[in-house]
């Protein structure tokens, strides 16, 4: 179980949390301008690394607040997390 | 006028085994405070009440009033019931300008208070925060799941009490959870 | 037998004044306080404690603690029943009871013996191969009879069990002597500690060897510790508590068997410790070593047997053999020397062992270097052993001059192996180590640390100072500053070991490797050579190193064989991956107190007690307990509904429609938000007015609908449906915070703030106009689809004209607590307009036959809003919102989607069952249009009625279509889903 620190509210057990998946992912748009294949790779495609990952994750039980977790997929050790729109260090190797 | 009434009525008080005490916390009201710039609130609050604004996971306390941070833009005010309508007609005057909402959350929400030293055990046995004097002192607080429901718990300041606000829908579940969580 | 006739006369931790009764596989025998079953059972010279797995061959004692394969038992009887523990775990009390598993009637004569002479025919993956035919189904009833291990209790568990979060900086796993000195170390540096092991008492193996720390007998300096650990008010030390699972971030689960002096009446505990720092000193295991017939009762660890003499005064054997490949062996010559065992001989597979040897030849022992074991004398119990000069000691020995050694006991030592199971569960990575001939650890996670024993040091003096430096280290790396002083010290002793993975010409015998998974060595070969050569093709194709047992005794050696059979390098083969739990776990302790009414927290309405009042029966409607329908004495449940169904259309019905989801939406951009929050235009939305409105998901299928109600310019009143509240909540704040931060509005969920009561019904407002309000409720100044705020009996109101019963409606809201008032004013003020509660069960009759649509029932994970007929509203709103890309898909347009119809019975009396197909071809009864999604019989019209999912459902009104339900065909018709008042006259009375 992982142990996530909220901005906010400091470390927390992942019951508390809820995973919203990697990003940035950008919603295209206006809907008539956005091709088939665009729309699928918004809803489908994700790059799912084996290794450093940048996702987004919200305090459901607690904070409320969405914000961005830098993540290994393999350890599962958590580098660093800010609020949505805050400088985080880039995920290198 | 129709008659007030709360999940809590018929709720047993009183000293348990072990020193430990669960009340009710009654006759006080609950307005939820939410704004897009702190600055506003601050200014609205500290002219309306005095109350400066809390900083993440704390609660400021003057007199009869606590005002409990939940998230960014967002208070709790714990005010005595009978001053609820006029505090919250106040307050959204003092806020009209800006984007912010006051709401009476008074029926949402029950507070209830346990006291006791094995307080903080008896909660810990739901709850992964770790409550305990050292770790949880007067004027702190935790948005977090007791009993597996949605729970703001805070350390009013009196000695050995912890308060627990929980949505009133989940009053049976958390009075029947306190029971079994307290039952030698 | 006499009581006792192996206890030794003197010493052991056990209470000699205190005798208790107990009873084994039915049979009454006599132990002391401090014995473990298994101990009791050996001083009373029970030999055979159980019956091998697929064999049922007679197996005795081999360990003292949580590494016995062997003993394993049913406790107790009846509700309170465990099975599967390990009788060496098991502490006795009086008036115990306990049996063998695995066979029957008893351990000593089990009538599945003969099974014994099918061996031959059960080589490894002998289920796999035999038992493919007709199917591994027609087999498994009696193969479970006869191999399972112990039986579950059938009736409830009266115990309770607790559950306890604890967080600390620094938890040390292991109380022998390295965690003890970590737990000192960190103790002092002035940390929060947790210290856990799960024997009764400190110490580990310094119970049963006997050496000094300091300068004094090690016991001394133990009982000073846990004093000194149990006086700081920071540390918390945990005895009879198994950590059994090392999960990420460090969080530890320890289950605790609270101590049968405990005043409270639990029985076990659940603790999910999260801590800074680990330290795992979790000891080493002693290895058994493979040669043929060692499962005879009577072989057993060597430590195993000074645990036995030392702990509980108990004598394993009279004269015993000791069968070796390490140093260790020689001191456990020296301590049941002392103990009044007779030693025969130390067997060493080493040919030149050096001073260890010599010393022991000095001292008298009778030493043959260089010779292996060839087989055991004895079916019951060991008779003899039989040894043979090992050739050069490489692995192709040939056998020269056979020595038979008279002994009752066998005491084996191949060698420590880390308990690491921990540490690599956390997935810490292992490394072999030659020469400690084992798996050590090697790099791991943050903040997680093998010491001690666990770490390789097997040495006492390596342990302390190991452990020492594990608990300063962790302390500090958890933020201590004060200083831990000097390690515990103790004398330096020789534990060299070379490995001797199995005897020559093993395989001619049985040979066991794993004795709880009855796996021999021949058993590995054959994988071997049917080339499971991975070893976790190997593990799962034998058996080895699963169930209870988790390979504490057989890994390091099924590892060391596999190499030897390959012929790769054991760092090559790399070892399985350990997975919790590291020792059985009761199901009691997992759900602790999770159970019954606290098993799932359900919500309750402000007015659970009114409808208990009225006789409601309460069903779970999602995370609600809600009133399906009132009881009413003499009538039956159908009968109860038909009245209440009879109250809303002929009278006034009043609902409890609290659950319905309220969220607040304000700020300049809330219109703008809730377009594209619906699939609906909510920014042409009249102030006072309600439109009712889906929506859809990203991929353009309806999530929920509900009515949106505009109160002031900026400021809407969502309602979702009861189920949905949380869920489209969540939604709102993630596309807020994630998507538009730079809109202007605020969201607020208000959905337990306020009751909800549906008064329905053509005398609805006929009832209402009996209660004060500032509200004007005409029809000309209140019409259907408005919204009204003001006060009612005294209290703030928001008044709705909506509903789902296709009736007059109005929902009001108020306050929450005001509710039950409310409802009750409104029972008793419309006695004379008859009025009735309804529940939910009426409730979604009404809605059927009304035509309106429930989401989730009548629309599934692929419905459109074209679906169900409100396609045209897309081409009149410009604004993109959610979902709106995804309907512009080829597959959105196909005229062939399952559409929301009517379905009607050609027999009015039949009731078209809900999941029921609606047939592609009736003939051939092949294939499906569609299904069956609600379906009642309706009071008002007088027949069946029902709603569904049909192909091009709407361009086929009024075609008949045959209706397939479990080899039952029902002819009907495709109607318009509007049932009952199609125009909606009766909304607007
Ligand atoms: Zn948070």
């Amino acid at each position: 179980m992982l142990r996530i620190p909220c901005p906010w509210c400091g470390p927390r057990d992942e019951p508390e949390f809820r995973w919203g998946g990697e990003v940035p992912v950008l919603r295209p748009g206006p809907p008539e301008a956005v091709c088939a294949a665009a729309w699928a790779e918004y809803l489908f495609m994700r790059e799912n690394p084996k290794g450093w990952v940048r996702e987004r994750w919200v305090h459901a039980c607690g904070c409320r607040q969405w914000f961005v977790v830098i993540r290994n997929t393999v350890t599962h050790e958590i580098r660093a997390t800010a609020p949505l729109g805050e400088p985080l260090p880039e995920i290198g190797p | 006028m129709l008659e007030r009434r709360t999940p809590l009525e018929s709720m047993p008080e009183g000293l348990m085994p072990d020193g430990l005490h669960l009340a009710a916390v009654r006759d006080r009201g609950l307005l939820l405070l939410q704004s897009a710039s702190s600055p506003a609130m601050q200014q609205a609050l500290e002219r309306e009440l005095g109350l400066p604004l809390p900083a993440a996971q704390q609660v400021t306390a003057l007199g009869e009033y606590a005002l409990l941070w939940l998230a960014p833009g967002q208070w709790l005010l714990d005010l005595p019931a009978k001053m609820t309508a006029s505090i919250e007609t106040a307050l959204g005057g003092r806020l009209e300008a800006t984007l912010a909402a006051v709401t009476d959350l008074s029926d949402a929400l029950i507070s209830l208070e346990l006291g006791g030293a094995l307080a903080p055990e008896i909660l810990m046995s739901g709850c992964s925060v770790d409550l305990r004097p050292h770790a949880f002192p007067p004027g702190c607080l935790a948005r977090t799941a007791l009993a597996a429901v949605p729970a703001i718990l805070w350390n009013p300041g009196a000695p050995e009490r912890i308060r627990c606000l929980i949505e009133c829908a989940f009053a049976d579940h958390m009075l029947s959870w306190l029971r079994s969580a307290t039952r030698r | 037998m006499s009581r006792h006739a192996h206890r030794l006369e003197r010493g052991g931790r056990i209470d000699r004044s205190r005798p208790l009764d107990f009873e084994f596989d039915g049979r009454r025998y006599e132990g002391f306080a401090g014995d473990t079953l298994a101990s009791a059972l050996l001083a009373n010279g029970v030999r055979i404690v159980g019956r091998s797995l697929k064999l049922h061959r007679p197996r005795g004692l081999i360990g003292a603690w949580s590494e016995e394969p062997n003993a394993i038992v049913q406790l107790g009887e009846g509700e309170t029943t465990v099975p599967d523990l390990k009788a060496t775990q098991v502490e006795l009390t009086e008036g115990l009871v306990a049996r063998s598993v695995n066979c029957w009637p008893s351990a000593r004569a089990d009538v599945f013996a003969f099974l014994g002479i099918f061996a031959p025919l059960m080589p490894a993956g002998f289920y796999y191969k035999t038992f493919k035919w007709p199917s591994w189904r027609w087999f498994e009833p009696a193969i479970r009879r006869a191999a399972g291990l112990g039986v579950a209790p059938t009736r409830p568990d009266p115990d309770r069990y607790e559950e306890r979060h604890e967080h600390c900086d620094v938890l040390v796993v292991g109380g022998g002597p390295a965690g003890l000195a970590a737990a000192l170390a960190a103790t002092r540096a002035g940390v929060r500690v947790v210290l856990v092991d799960d024997r009764p008492v400190l110490g580990g193996a310094l119970q049963w060897e006997e050496k000094l720390i300091d300068s004094r007998p090690a016991l001394e300096w133990v009982a000073e510790a846990e004093r000194e650990l149990r006086a700081a008010s920071h540390t918390r030390v945990l005895t009879r508590t198994s950590a059994f699972g090392c999960y990420d971030h460090r969080l530890v689960a320890l289950s605790e068997r609270v101590a049968p002096q405990s005043r409270l009446p639990i029985r076990e505990r659940l603790w999910h410790v999260r801590a800074a720092q680990v330290v795992l000193a979790t000891g080493a295991i002693e290895r058994p070593l493979v040669f043929p017939e060692n499962d005879v009762p009577g072989i057993m660890l060597a430590s195993a047997a000074m645990s036995y003499a030392a702990q509980y005064a108990v004598r394993p054997g009279t004269r015993t053999a000791l069968l070796t490949s390490t140093d260790f062996a020689y001191q456990a010559a020296k301590a049941l020397q002392a103990r009044g065992i007779e030693i025969a001989a130390v067997v060493d597979t080493r040919a030149d062992p050096g001073e260890v040897a010599a010393d022991a030849r000095r001292a008298g022992f009778a030493v043959l270097a260089g010779y292996g074991p060839r087989r055991v004398h004895g079916a019951r119990a060991v008779r003899a052993l039989e040894v043979a000069r090992l050739a050069g000691g490489a692995p192709a020995h040939t056998e020269q001059s056979p020595l038979r050694i008279e002994c009752d006991l066998v005491c084996v030592s191949g060698g420590w192996t880390p308990t690491v199971h921990l540490f690599s569960q956390a997935r810490g990575a292992l490394r072999y180590d030659a020469q400690r001939a084992a798996l050590v650890p090697a790099a791991g996670p943050k903040g997680l640390q093998c010491a001690g024993a666990a770490a390789g040091n097997f040495a006492l003096r390596e342990c302390l100072t190991d452990g020492f430096a594990a608990g300063r280290q962790a302390a500090k790396a958890a933020g201590a500053r004060a200083d831990a002083g000097v390690a515990p010290m103790a004398q330096p002793e020789r534990c060299a070991v070379a490995p001797f993975w199995s005897a020559p010409h093993a395989d001619r015998r049985k040979a066991w490797v794993d004795l709880q998974n009855d796996v021999t060595r021949a058993d590995l070969a054959l994988a071997v050579r049917e080339n499971l050569r991975s070893v976790e093709h190997l593990k799962r194709y034998t058996t080895t190193g699963m169930a209870l047992d988790q390979g504490k005794t057989s890994n390091m050696n099924a590892l060391g064989i596999l190499a030897e059979l390959t012929q790769v390098p054991i760092p090559e083969i790399g070892t399985t991956t350990f997975r919790p739990p590291y020792d059985p776990v009761t199901l009691g302790a997992l759900a602790g107190r999770r159970i019954g009414a606290l098993y799932h927290p359900l919500r309750r309405t402000p007015l659970e007690r009114q409808h208990a009042a009225l006789g409601a029966v309460f069903e779970d409607f999602g995370a609600w307990r809600r009133p399906a329908w009132y009881a009413a004495a003499g009538r039956g449940r159908q009968e109860c509904i038909r009245a209440e169904k009879r109250a809303a259309r002929g009278a006034v019905s009043v609902f409890d429609g609290s659950p319905l989801g309220k969220i607040e939406v304000r700020g300049e951009d809330a219109a703008l938000f809730l377009d594209r929050m619906y699939y609906n235009s909510m920014r042409t939305l009249a102030v006072g007015r309600i439109r009712y409105g889906i929506m859809l998901s990203e991929h353009g299928v309806i999530i929920d609908d509900g009515v949106c109600m505009r109160l002031a310019e900026d400021h809407f009143l969502v309602s979702t449906t009861g189920g949905a509240a949380e869920r489209i909540f969540s939604g709102f704040e993630e596309w807020l915070q994630c998507e538009w931060p730079q809109l202007r509005v605020l969201v607020t969920n208000v959905t337990c703030a306020w009751g909800n009561i549906a008064v329905a019904g053509p005398r609805a407002r006929e009832l209402l106009a009996l209660l004060s309000t500032d509200i004007d409720l005409d029809p000309g100044a209140f019409p259907h689809l408005a919204v009204r705020c003001g006060r009612l009996e005294g209290v703030p109101v928001r008044i709705a004209r909506v509903g789902f019963t296709g009736e007059l409606s109005f929902e009001l809201n108020v306050p929450a607590g005001y509710t039950a008032a409310l409802w009750e004013l409104l029972l008793a003020r419309g006695a004379s307009s008859g009025v009735r509660p309804i529940g939910v069960e009426a409730l979604q009759e009404l809605r059927t036959e009304k035509g309106y649509l429930h989401v989730g029932t009548d629309t599934d994970g692929r419905t459109l809003p074209a679906d169900i007929g409100m396609g045209d509203i897309l081409a009149r709103k410009s604004e993109d919102f959610v979902g709106r890309r995804s309907l512009m898909r080829a597959e959105a347009q196909r005229p062939d989607r399952l559409q929301f119809v009517g379905l009607a019975a050609d027999d009015p009396a039949t009731l078209l069952p809900v999941g029921a197909h609606v047939l592609a071809d009736p003939q051939t009864r092949r294939g499906s249009h569609g299904y069956v999604t609600s379906s009642c019989m309706s009071e008002a019209l007088g027949r069946s009625v029902a709603l569904g999912l049909v192909q091009a459902g709407r361009r086929r009104l009024g075609e008949p279509v045959e209706i397939y339900c479990d080899g039952r065909l029902s002819s009907a018709h495709i109607v318009s889903p509007h049932w009952y008042d199609p125009k909606g006259e009766r909304l607007h009375a």
